[in-house]
Formats: structure tokens, sequence, C-alpha cells
């Protein structure tokens, strides 16, 4: 069995409005204890992780804002990996980065230590609406990021893209929709925004200073969005996710598919061995506790009903939707045992789901509000 | 005896009938400044913010008048709202004299008068008392004449006093001496005690509040109660001071309490007559009456494991409230719950708070309605005290509602605007009479029904707080009344049924399936929401079903927080209530109650 690996970069040179990630301020001093701590919480990590696990399938740095760090930490880290584990041949390696923090020095400095999917963080094509997130990039920030990106010689890459904004109509969506296309990244991550509690967005909407697009807009926006990127050649393989044939992040994918993940840094969760566990979101503990050479986990006891509520709750979000036959190697049970029957039934008679076959999934029109329908099916 | 006094207060609410009781204890000094609570008489917490009086209570005062004698003052105090008609005439029936209360501001209001009434009846002496003089609006001149039309008595009758600052308290207490005749009771007969009040002890279980009419009764005499025959050994006999004060015995003529290891108010119903086991005396002392409930309302409790929490809350509650009725009932909607009866809307009101207070419990309330009579085809009498109750239509002949013969105190000004209300709540006009220049009385017949409700609050309101209000016993009388069903994605809801006059029954449907289009919230289908009568829908409004709930986001941590989302509204999912697969909140069926008819 194989492995893939997720670390979590916790800074930013500023703080977005409506990001609730864990990060703070970015500092060289923090950064360079944050590495340290990092390669000793490794050597802690791989002990338990059995010898024959010890394949990555896939690396993703994300953050905060990966593009900001030295790389010089980088590639030590990668020296110390190559010692813990061996590298699949055909590695899938993710790195974020805001377009403000690179340059073509940079990008094929990346290119070199083996990352082979670079993730641009683009949000908008819009001055205003960039401005509204407290973004610090440009659109030739963004433009220039991507030319680079391709001229450095990254055949894989991806961007990502929000929508649902404060004051966006369609017709800004649309001009959005439009230099996405332009750009015809391989992948588009295209999320709805999310207003998390306690953050500046929260507290702007809850005052009414900011109102966001109404329920049936934003649906009309999605639809909008799943539409054009259809006709551009992009397959919707879960909620948020498009790509290109052959393009689909596989590291993501193993999150939905129940796949096995080692978290590093403050705030990376894990799911190893049907067990999650997740690191204290707080940079001074986790150095800390690293300094006294233990991993600061929290661990998550997930039972099986629980388990069996991830695995229905994730796998209605892809297009490819839940594998009975997965489902029954992991559980013992038909996946019909974790769902309510009679709302199967009607939500299939209503068109928002289709469970023949090997695979029970949303369809077009139940994906837009598969919430409502995981609420509900789950027993 | 001779030095026995028995007395009653007769006050509107707010005429400051409990802060003259205080003044009596403190100037009698039954109680000590330091003791001196405000308003001493109402100890339950509900009552002291209410500022009303549901309890009756009777205290004791010893009063060294000016010819040196030492009275026995016994204070009966009675509760102040039309919900308690009944309790307040049997308190009446163990004094002898009334102090008839009105405030110098306020003026005489419809319930001080339908009390006055009662004590007349009881041929009780009347001393009339004007109270609050001290304020800057007080007319004591103008209140005087509306006094002397009222029971035609004498300028100098009237006794002028401020219960704040103490003024004529010295002169109404030598007038309840001399006016207020001694008790006319046989200490040498049987035992007879009249049961006016009682109040449940966690500890000692029913406190009877008792008149001895004839004989006495000391601890370990054997008595019995008439109405169910019963017997008890008593435990203990006293008067009230500030506690408990016991005594050897209480003759006749005393006021007191009486212990005798009773579990159950019901047991000591008020107006019931004890009496001795070894000397019974041969008949009951007359005006008993078993209480009927007269509004009924189903409670159900918000999450359904509840269910036998609320059935020993309200087993508890009726231990101390004789008057609480309840039977379990199922609704298709709210899941096991009680059908309760009670005296009024606030006698119910007064429950679902001490459910809430004292036995946490969160309970949802069904539109409270009256007792109903169908009469079928084959003569056959059906009391419907539930719309779930009411016969298929086709089967009825006719159906009767409590009609109420009701009596609008108001100032002449307002009085288009009190006609105007009335007709919309359906009242039959009598007359209307001008006792003074000031005042307006205004006599109706209302369906009970129309005005238990919110009547009293908007007359209230359209008379800038002038208006007042009184009724006397129901009696049934003919309607056309239909029953309004509610209907979610053609599902009838039971919880949300009424019956309902036909002419208001168009306009209630509509403003109900408005308002329950605002709180449902939208779905993942299209919910229809329909008032109907019958098989005829009258009203119809629809939610949309919903087009966008999706999370964007979910990996590595957001997958632990979004699973657990989903247990919490698992969780959730228990105060739902669910039609079909239509998902109700409780606000929609709270939001029922606040509908106007």
């Amino acid at each position: 069995m194989s492995l893939s690996l997720y670390i979590h970069f916790p800074f930013c040179s500023n703080l977005c409005g409506y990001c609730d990630f864990y990060k703070q301020t970015y500092q060289p001093d923090w950064e360079r204890r944050y590495f340290a701590a990092l390669e000793r919480e490794l050597t802690l990590a791989i002990d338990e992780i059995e010898p024959s696990q010890r394949t990555l399938e896939t690396i993703y740095i994300g953050g905060g804002t990966p593009s900001l760090m030295h790389l010089s930490h980088l590639e030590n880290l990668l020296s110390a990996l190559h010692r813990c584990f061996r590298f699949a041949s055909d590695l899938e390696f993710s790195f974020e980065i805001n377009p403000e923090s690179i340059n073509a020095e940079k990008l094929l400095e990346l290119y070199r230590l083996g990352v082979n999917r670079p993730i641009f963080g683009l949000q908008s094509f819009n001055v205003r609406l960039l401005k509204r997130l407290n973004r610090r990039h440009t659109i030739s920030d963004s433009l220039r990021a991507i030319y680079q990106a391709r001229a450095t010689g990254f055949v894989n890459f991806g961007i990502d893209l929000i929508f649902g904004l404060p004051r966006q109509t369609s017709r800004l969506l649309s001009d959005d929709l439009d230099q996405a296309v332009d750009l015809a990244p391989p992948h588009i991550s295209y999320y709805q925004l999310t207003v998390e509690p306690n953050t500046v967005l929260a507290d702007k909407i809850a005052s009414g200073q900011l109102k966001l697009p109404d329920n049936d807009l934003m649906a009309a926006m999605y639809r909008g969005i799943h539409q054009t990127l259809s006709k551009h050649g992009y397959e919707r393989y879960e909620v948020s996710s498009f790509a290109r044939p052959g393009f689909a992040c596989r590291h993501n994918l193993r999150y939905w598919e129940g796949g096995d993940f080692l978290g590093l840094g403050p705030a990376a969760h894990s799911f190893i061995g049907e067990r999650r566990f997740a690191n204290v979101a707080d940079l001074g503990i986790y150095l800390q506790s690293l300094d006294n050479r233990t991993r600061p986990l929290v661990a998550d006891v997930v039972g099986m009903e629980a388990r069996m509520t991830e695995a229905v709750m994730l796998g209605l979000r892809t297009a490819r939707g839940i594998s009975r036959g997965d489902f029954h190697r992991r559980f013992g049970m038909p996946v019909e045992r974790a769902i309510d029957g009679d709302m199967l039934t009607l939500l299939r008679d209503n068109g928002l789901i289709s469970a023949d076959g090997n695979y029970v999934k949303l369809t077009d029109s139940g994906l837009p509000v598969a919430d409502d329908i995981i609420r509900r099916l789950i027993k | 005896m001779k030095n026995i006094r028995n007395f009653s207060i007769i006050a509107h609410i707010d005429h400051g009938k409990s802060t003259l009781a205080d003044r009596l204890l403190e100037s009698t000094r039954t109680i000590t400044e330091r003791q001196m609570r405000s308003q001493v008489l109402d100890d339950m917490d509900l009552e002291r913010e209410r500022g009303i009086t549901i309890k009756a209570h009777a205290i004791r005062l010893a009063y060294k008048a000016k010819d040196g004698t030492i009275y026995q003052l016994n204070l009966i105090d009675t509760p102040g709202h039309v919900d308690f008609t009944y309790e307040v005439s049997r308190s009446l029936s163990a004094c002898e004299g009334v102090l008839l209360v009105v405030d110098a501001a306020q003026g005489v209001e419809a319930q001080t008068v339908s009390n006055l009434y009662l004590a007349i009846e009881n041929d009780l002496e009347v001393i009339p008392v004007i109270n609050k003089i001290d304020l800057p609006a007080a007319q004591p001149d103008i209140v005087a004449e509306q006094i002397i039309d009222l029971i035609g008595c004498n300028q100098e009758d009237i006794i002028h006093c401020s219960a704040k600052t103490g003024q004529g308290i010295d002169r109404l207490l030598e007038t309840i001496v001399n006016k207020v005749p001694p008790p006319a009771g046989n200490p040498d007969r049987p035992l007879k005690a009249l049961v006016f009040d009682s109040v449940y002890d966690s500890y000692r279980g029913a406190i009877a509040y008792v008149k001895i009419v004839d004989g006495s009764v000391a601890r370990g005499d054997r008595i019995k109660f008439f109405s169910h025959g019963k017997q008890y050994e008593v435990d203990e006999v006293g008067c009230r001071r500030l506690t408990n004060f016991p005594l050897e015995r209480l003759g006749a003529g005393e006021v007191g309490y009486l212990y005798a290891n009773i579990k159950n108010v019901s047991d000591t119903r008020v107006g019931d007559t004890i009496t001795s086991t070894s000397d019974p005396t041969a008949s009951a002392l007359p005006g008993f009456v078993a209480i009927k409930p007269m509004v009924f309302s189903g409670l159900y409790p918000a999450i359904a494991e509840d269910y036998t929490e609320l059935r020993d809350a309200l087993e508890k509650l009726m231990l101390n409230d004789a008057s609480l009725r309840f039977t379990p009932e199922t609704s298709s909607a709210l899941g096991f719950g009680f059908r309760c009866g009670f005296l009024g809307m606030l006698h119910m009101e007064i429950i679902t708070e001490r459910l809430a207070r004292e036995y946490d419990q969160t309970i949802i309330n069904t539109v409270p309605n009256v007792e109903y009579h169908a009469f079928l085809s084959n003569g056959e009498l059906i009391e419907v005290d539930s719309p779930t109750q009411m016969p298929d239509p086709a089967k009825i002949e006719y159906v009767e509602e409590p009609y109420v013969d009701a009596q609008v105190i108001t100032l002449p000004d307002s009085l288009g605007a009190i006609m105007r209300l009335c007709t919309e709540r359906r009242g039959i006009y009598k007359n209307t009479e001008y006792p003074t220049q000031s005042r307006a009385v205004l006599s109706y017949a209302f369906p009970l029904s129309e005005i238990i409700f919110d009547f009293y609050d908007k007359l209230k309101s359209i008379s800038r707080g002038y208006a007042s209000l009184d009724y006397g016993l129901p009696y049934y009388s003919k309607s056309n009344l239909v029953k309004l069903d509610i209907l979610i994605n053609s599902e009838p809801v039971d919880a949300l049924s009424v019956i309902i006059h036909r002419d208001k029954a168009y306009k209630y449907g509509l403003n109900l399936t408005e308002k329950l289009r605002g709180l449902i919230p939208r779905q993942l289908f299209e919910v229809v929401i329909q008032a109907s009568i019958g098989s005829r829908i009258i009203a119809r409004a629809s939610v949309k079903p919903l087009r966008k709930n999706v999370t964007a986001k979910c990996y590595g941590g957001d997958i632990t927080r979004k699973r657990k989302l989903l247990e919490r509204q698992k969780e959730g999912k228990k105060r739902l209530k669910q039609i079909g697969t239509v998902e109700i909140p409780q606000e929609a069926f709270l939001a029922a109650l606040k509908i106007d008819s």
C-alpha cells in the first residue's frame, strides 16, 4: 500500500479576509524553526508507518503561501523525504503558489526539485473583486505566472478560482470564465466562496456591509461554470474540481476515495489505517512539542459508523460516486446499509441521484444540493 | 367569636391591593419592617413578576382597636384575574366584609364591578376605599362619584388612603372593626368548614385553607370531605402570619390552615366542606362546583424522547393545581403528547412557563381552543376539545360553541373603536349603560373563543389602557363553525388544524399559509402549503426547492469537520418535525399561535 503526503506551510505575506486556514505572517526566522521541526516530525512519523507503505504516490504542499518559502529549505526537506520514502515513478507533486510571490527563477527551481503540478491561486480576474478579498496580486501577476509556468515546462498545472463573491454578478462571472478558458490550464478548481465563521468577511456580511448573491443566483453561477467548462473540454470530477482528461488531481482523489495520507506541519491532518489524527493548529505549540521530540497530535477516534458516513459523504461529492465494490470491501456490507432506503428511492424518482450499476452517484441536478442530499441520506 | 373580622380586598390589577395588604400587616405589627418584602402575599416567583395574584392566601392580623379590644383580623387574599372567578367566589364566601379598593387615578374597572357583585350576592359588608390619593393624577372626587353610583353609599363612608405613604390606614382598620360583622357560626354544632383554597407543599402534601363555619377542629381529629368522602386524621391546624403559626384548635368563625397528610390537591377542592367523621354535619355548604377547564391545547415535547419527563412534570404540577387536566394524545406531526385543559389563557401560560422554569421542559403547544359540542344526525352529542375530534361534517347536524355574557367598561371616547373590535369578534350587542358621565358599560354576548386569546390586549391598546373586560360562566349556542386543515405536500398536519367560524376561515388560512411559507426553509423538493375546509382548498403557498447547497472544499481537515457537522445535524433532526418528506422547524408550529383569527 502506498501513501500520500500533505505538508502544511503556515505562513502568508498578508492575511485574507475570507480565509480560515491556519497561518500567520511570514518571518524568515520562524520559517527556519518551522522546517527544523518539520524534519523532526518526519523522523518521528516514519516510525509509525509500515515499511511496506513507505512509497509516496503524491505530495501536496499547501498553506498558507508555500511560494513564499525559501527553496533551500524545500531542498533539504526533500532529501529527508528521500531518506524515509521511496518516490513512485509517476509521483504527483503539487505545490501552491500565489502569483505575486513567484518568478521565473523560482519556478525553474521548483521544477528542478521535482514539483510537477504547480497550483496558482488566481481567485478572479477582476481587480475589484480581488481587492474585496484582500488579495495582493494584480491581473498581470496572474497572467505572467501562468505564462512562465508554461515556459518553464510544466505540462500539468492548475488554477484556483472563486465565485459567489459579494456583489459578483453573472456578467462578472462570465468575464472570469472567459479569461480562465483562454488561459487553458489543464486543471481548474472553482470554489464557491465559503463564509467561514470568525473571519473579517463573516463580520461584514453579518453587519450588512457586504451581501452575497442569493441562492438562485449562486445556483445559476455554478451551472454556468459547469456548462462553460464542459464545452471547453473540462470534466467535473468533483463538486469544485474540473480537469482536462488525465489531469484530475490524484492527491485529492485519495482524500475522497478513502486512501491513506500523512499530514505534516501545524494543523495538518492524517488518515492512516482507518485512523484519523491531526496536528494542533498552533505554530508555537507545534515547535515546542517537536523540540521535545513529540508530535502534537490530536487523535480523532472514528468508529465504523462514522467512517461509513465519511465514505458516503465524500463519495457522493465525486462524479464517479460511491463505488459499491470499494464500499463492500472496506466495510463488509453494501452501501445501502449506510443510507436511508426510502430517501434514496425518493431522490432517484426526482432525478437527483442514480444508483444503478456499480456506483451510487449524484446527477447534475443533485450535485449542487449535495449537502442536503447527504444530510438526508445518512442514517 | 365577636372579636373576629374576616374580610377580603376587591381591586383591579395594579390598583394597589397587594401594597395595601402589606401596609395592613405592617400597621398591625404582624410583620416587622425587616421582614417586609414588597407584596408579601404573592409568594410565587411568577406571581411576583406578573404582578398578579394567582393563588389566594389568608393571613391573620392582631389589631388593638381604639376601644382597647384586641381583634383577630383575617385578610383573605383573592386572585385578580377573570380565569379564576370561581376561586374568588369561594374566598368571598369565607368573609363577612370586603374592602372595595379603587385607584384614585384609574377609577372603577370591570373586574372590580363583577367581583363587587359577587360580594353583594354573598351579603358582605362593603367598605369603599379610594387608594393612591398621593398620586399627582389622583381624582378622588370623580372616583368617589363612581363609587357612590355603584354601591349607593354616602360620601363620608368612603375612606381615602394611600397604601404607599400609610395615610388613612388607621381609619381603615377602625372601620373594619366597626363595620364588618363578626362571623355568625355556632361553636356547639358539629364541624362544618369551608375549603376556600388549597396549596401543595412537597413535604407535607396538600394544605387546605379553611373557614370554620360551625364547631371546631383540632390536631388528631378525624375529618372527612363531603365531595369525595375520603377521611383523614388532622396533623396540624394553625393560622398564617408571615409563616405558618400552629394553634391548638381552630374555632367557629376562625380562618386558618389544616394539614392532614393529604397527598393531592385534587382532594382538597376549593368550595368543598369538611366535617367530623364521628359527629358529621347533615349537609354541605352551598356553592361547591367541580370547575371545568375552558381552554384546551396539545402540549408536546420538543424532542420525542422527553415524553415521559413531560408526563412526570405535568403530574407533579397537578398535585398542586386541581384545575389542570391532561390526557395522552398523539399527533402525526408532533408525536406523543398531552391534551391539556386550562381555566383560561393565563392559566395555560403559567403552566407552560412553570414547565419550562421548574421542570426544564421545552414544549410545543398547539393552537388553544375551547370545547365545542357537535350534535350528530342521530342525536348523539360529541364533546370536542381538540380539532382532530371533530366528526365528519356529513354526520353533523349542528355545532354549538360556548358563549359568555360580557361587560366592557370604557371611557365614552373610545366607544366606537371598541364596538368595531367587538363586532370583529362576533360579539352580539345587548346594550350600553352610562353609570356615570365618564363611564360606559357595553354589554355583549361573545363566543368564548373570540375573547380568551388576545381580545383583552387589543381592548387595552385601542382604549389606551382604560377599557376593562369581565364575563360570566359560559353557555352553549349554535354556531357556523368549520374545521380548517393545513396540508403540506397534500398531507394534513393535524397539529395545525383549527376550528373556526366560517366567515373567518378564509383570512386565517391565507395568513397562516403565508406565514408558514416564510418559516419552512427551502428543501430538496418543492413544498406546497395549503389550507382546506373539507376537500376544498381555500389558500395555497409554496416554498421553491433549494438550488445550491454544497460545501465547496472538502480536504484533509474539512472531512472531520464536515462529518461532525453531519452528526450534529443528525441530533438536530430530532427537533425537526417531518411531514412526509418535508422537514418543518418548530417555529412553524409556534407561528400558528400568533395568527390573528
